[in-house]
């Protein structure tokens, strides 16, 4: 039971990320009927802006601790970049193509994926890279220990880690290092290498003890963005005037453009929008997540938060959150108590079995057939 | 350049041209005539080379290792894709347009999927396939000669036999029902057309001339990769279909020709020069690069630039395969 | 015209065995009901037109009838046999034709492919004989484009048979959808709007036309038409649809005087 909410919270933090590609993928399809398949590829350019942003910043792989506020300036950077990018790309490609049906736009969509992974494989260059350093995975909740307390021979009774900072070139950066595990007995070892940490670093070291269940930093920061990007599109799309007419070109793209809404700007704005939120994705991925970026890191996760798109029902932005995070929970726990091996495979068959059943998905509206 | 070395290049790109001809032929049916728009073709593909290739590792080395292992596998591969072309296209009978691609989509990433972690096909690594025809070949005089005339022949006769048949069907009530499905699927269906029927069989047809170029492909190449068949290489089938025109045969072969010598052509006559192409200070600030390796982003650029210049024409080409095609004006609205 | 030439002019009196007997079937669309207990009996030889202001649901009627939705309840037979619940080809394969409201051509074929494909039910050239080219498949595709020029001939399209079909002008457009519904040899011809978009002379040719058609392949029909005069003329009774329901039905002159008629539907096409 514990360990399936630990596989729970594992997949709610894959979730978020799926989920914050899924919604441009859902937005821009509401509107235009575009599978924008370079969307993967707009999370990519997300998380390359920001890593460049951290570097600027003076940042490094193995550097010191830069700080969640540098993370967060990196995001809105990245983010912004990849709006910058969709801007370009609706203009240039996609607004000619708008009255050639759908099959072209999508064949044109694969041209601009195929070209941003091109050519960010000849300018970055093919090889994964590890992101920037900018905050230490920690876990809560926790309590501090008294390190005289714990001996050798004694059975630990929760995990016990201690969280202490080494000084690096520019700065400080914070480290982890576990102690023991909870049920296990404490080794002559462990108490020696945790006087070591403490001796040498007296100024902040800190014994913790865990709770079976945890949450990290980086997961909670995860959730956090998730949640307030949500609430941030929700007033847009409600509240605004932008969002009325996102919502009127949405339903009646025609009838939209008749009654006077400027529908070029409005489909630019929403590429816009769902672009900066997968450039909070690439970020966070890249930083958080997965801690390693690569040209084509948006493949995959590019198609997984389509088929979470399709899964919520195509369209629509609470069913495309929805969807991303219900993908992602149930691929980390088919992980778990499946294969590891054939969460892909898992993921496309509820893609297929979705379109089957239930092409309206689990909150769009069902269509029908004129004759 | 001496002869043998002019062979090994032009006979190794005269064989891969002919085996992508049948696949762009083969998915021109279900995409260009049936209008089943699918990107899924490199799972067909997959699975005839991974058949054949099976066909010929699993059977005793004496038959499978064996000219009789060599024309089994091509049977194999094609029954295998066949069947797998019948198992994609039940549920896709239910689909149409953007969603029935992406289902084939994901019907090829699952297959994928499962052959990565297949240790009977050799997960990620691949599959080594008995390499028959050097085998049989090793005594001969000018061994290397004979293989590549020989795949060249059978390359040949794959593409021509695929042609053929391919427009017998497409000249017929067959072929006249498949082009109405994609005119007009209800109206087709309220004319006594079966759609289940002919979707069927464009699948089954189609997937099974993949088979046979992915038969050709695991013989000819001797290792088959879970990564030869990715989306990528399904993106190109498609983008060799749609820029020949979808519906026209002889598009079909002069787009598909151009695209696959395009890059070998860009990497012969490109210059070796490095020019900068972007600032990196943890590359130690500008990067260079050859020309050479540039072209598949120039490829990419030429796909959109394509799209952008003839939206209609790529997709409307089947109209000039008529003799008398004078425009009556005055349709009103 | 005259209406002796029909079995009767009143359904109820009907005596002769319908070709088409359709008795109380009705559809839902979600909460709404868009046809409610359609009844009609459609004798050989006959037309009946089906008229009713838009969104009275006549197409529907059509939709239901052809198979392509469902009926949630009721019966039809065609000939004294059941065909509910078949799929639209093989409605069409029982002997059920139709046309649309809006054409839908096989726009990238040609006038004679058009055709030929409409002969897709009543022709049995099996995939390998096609593939190998046989004898037996080319002298069925000889025997379908013989008969695909006749019917073109008939529609006065023989000139245009090696045009595209949607480089057509509109006229010929209209004929050419009924020329391929004929193709499958029907017993009942369903035509939706045939003579929409049509000036005065086009649609007296048209009306002539068929009559001449439906005698020389001895058809019943049904034709939805808002164009009244063109109705009138052509068939030898009318069922008037509203809100999916039958309001009004009979004679031309019958339903002309009905006062229900008159306020649903001819009342506001005479405002």
């Amino acid at each position: 039971m514990l360990q399936f909410i630990n596989y729970l919270l594992n997949g709610l933090s894959l979730g978020c990320i799926y989920a914050l590609i899924a919604v441009g993928y859902t937005m821009v399809y509401g509107i235009i009927k575009l599978i924008n398949f370079a969307h993967g590829e707009f999370y990519m350019f997300g998380a390359f802006v920001g890593y460049f942003a951290l570097i600027a910043m003076g940042g490094d792989a193995n550097g010191h601790d830069l700080g969640l506020l540098a993370l967060l300036g990196a995001m809105i950077v990245g983010g912004l970049g990849t709006g910058m990018l969709a801007l370009i790309v609706e203009r240039i490609v996609y607004r000619p193509l708008r009255k050639s049906g759908r099959i072209v736009a999508l064949l044109a969509a694969l041209g601009v994926s195929l070209f941003l992974q091109n050519s960010a494989q000849q300018t970055v260059g093919a090889k994964d890279r590890t992101f920037v350093h900018t905050i230490t995975s920690e876990r809560y909740p926790r309590w501090a220990l008294k390190p005289e307390d714990l001996h050798e021979h004694q059975v630990a009774e929760s995990d016990i880690a201690v969280v202490y900072s080494r000084p690096v070139e520019d700065g400080r950066i914070t480290l982890v290092e576990n102690i023991a595990t909870r049920g296990n007995t404490i080794e002559k070892a462990d108490v020696e290498r945790m006087n070591a940490i403490l001796k040498a670093d007296q100024s902040g070291a800190t014994v913790y003890g865990y709770p079976a269940i945890t949450v990290s930093n980086a997961q909670g920061l995860i959730v956090m963005v998730l949640i307030m990007t949500t609430m941030a599109l929700y007033v847009l799309v409600q509240r605004t005037r932008f969002g009325r007419a996102m919502r009127a070109v949405s339903h009646d793209f025609e009838a939209a453009s008749l009654m006077g809404i400027n529908v070029d700007r409005v489909v630019a704005g929403t590429f816009f929008v769902g672009a900066v939120v997968a450039g909070f994705g690439g970020t966070l991925a890249g930083g958080m997540y997965y801690n390693q970026i690569g040209p084509l890191m948006g493949l995959m996760p590019g198609l997984k938060a389509f088929v979470a798109a399709v899964f919520g029902g195509i369209g629509s932005i609470p069913g495309a959150l929805l969807g991303g995070v219900l993908l992602g929970i149930s691929e980390k726990l088919v992980e778990a108590y499946f294969s590891s091996l054939y969460s892909d495979a898992f993921t496309f068959t509820i893609l297929i079995l979705v379109l089957l059943f239930r092409p309206s998905g689990l909150l769009g509206r069902p269509g029908t057939d004129k004759v | 350049m001496n002869f043998d070395r002019m062979l090994s290049f032009w006979g190794h790109h005269g064989i891969m041209l002919c085996i992508w001809l049948t696949l762009t032929l083969s998915l021109n049916l279900i995409n260009g005539f049936c209008g089943l728009f699918s990107l899924g073709h490199q799972g067909f593909w997959a699975i005839g080379a991974y058949a054949a290739g099976a066909t010929m590792v699993y059977l005793p080395p004496h038959i499978g290792a064996s000219w009789i292992g060599f024309v089994l596998s091509f049977g194999t591969g094609a029954l295998a894709a066949a069947a797998f072309g019948f198992l994609v296209g039940l549920p896709c009978l239910r689909l149409k347009g953007d969603y029935l691609a992406i289902a084939t989509l994901g019907f090829s990433e699952i297959l994928r999927n499962v052959i990565q972690n297949s240790q009977t096909l050799g997960r990620s690594l691949g599959l080594s396939v008995p390499n028959v025809v050097h085998d049989q070949f090793i005594n001969l005089d000018n061994a290397r000669r004979l293989g590549y005339y020989f795949y060249l022949t059978i390359a040949v006769v794959l593409v021509l036999g695929t042609l053929l048949i391919l427009s017998n069907l497409i000249r017929s009530a067959h072929g006249r029902a498949i082009q109405a499905i994609r005119d007009d699927e209800r109206a087709a269906e309220l004319v006594g057309v079966n759609l289940t029927y002919y979707k069927m069989i464009v699948f089954i047809i189609g997937a099974g001339f993949a088979g046979l170029a992915g038969a050709l492909y695991a013989n000819y190449n001797g290792l088959v990769t879970p990564d030869d068949f990715n989306f990528n290489a399904g993106v190109l089938m498609v983008v060799m279909v749609v820029l020949g025109g979808m519906g026209s045969f002889t598009g079909t072969i002069l787009a598909t020709t151009i695209l696959y010598f395009l890059p070998v052509l860009l990497a012969m006559f490109l210059p070796n020069t490095k020019v900068p192409i972007f600032w990196d200070p943890t590359q130690g600030g500008v990067v260079y690069r050859e020309v050479k390796e540039l072209w598949q982003a120039l490829f990419s650029l030429l796909l959109i630039a394509v799209v952008l210049l003839r939206p209609q024409g790529i997709m409307g080409s089947w109209r000039f395969r008529k003799k008398r095609t004078a425009p009556v004006s005055g349709a009103p609205s | 015209m005259t209406e002796s030439a029909v079995a009767s002019p009143t359904p109820s009196a009907s005596t002769e065995a319908p070709m088409l007997n359709v008795t109380g079937i009705s559809k839902r669309f979600g909460g709404l009901t868009a046809v409610a207990d359609f009844s009609v009996k459609l004798a050989p030889n006959e037309i009946i037109g089906v008229i009713g202001p838009n969104g009275a649901g006549k197409t529907t009627v059509f939709n239901l009838l052809t198979g392509v939705y469902t009926i949630d309840s009721g019966s039809i037979l065609l000939n004294g046999i059941s065909i509910t619940g078949q799929s639209p080809d093989r409605v069409t394969a029982c002997g059920i034709a139709r046309t649309f409201q809006n054409i839908r051509l096989f726009r990238e074929m040609t006038v004679l492919e058009n055709v030929k494909v409409g002969f897709e039910s009543r022709r049995s050239a099996n995939l390998l004989s096609t593939l190998v080219r046989h004898s037996s498949f080319r002298s069925e595709e000889r025997d379908i484009e013989t008969k695909a020029l006749e019917l073109l001939a008939l529609f006065g399209l023989d000139a245009v048979a090696d045009d595209i079909s949607r480089n057509l002008p509109y006229g010929q457009q209209r004929k050419l959808e009924i020329a391929r519904a004929l193709a499958s040899s029907p017993r009942v011809l369903l035509l939706d709007e045939p003579a929409a978009g049509m000036n005065e002379s086009e649609s007296e040719a048209l009306r002539e036309l068929l009559t001449n058609v439906r005698q020389r392949f001895n058809l019943s029909m049904l034709v939805i038409e808002h164009d009244m005069p063109f109705v009138m003329g052509l068939v030898q009774r009318l069922i008037v649809l509203d809100h999916g329901t039958i309001i009004a039905q009979g004679t031309p002159k019958e339903v002309r005087e009905n006062p229900a008629v008159i306020e649903a539907y001819l009342g506001k096409e005479d405002a």
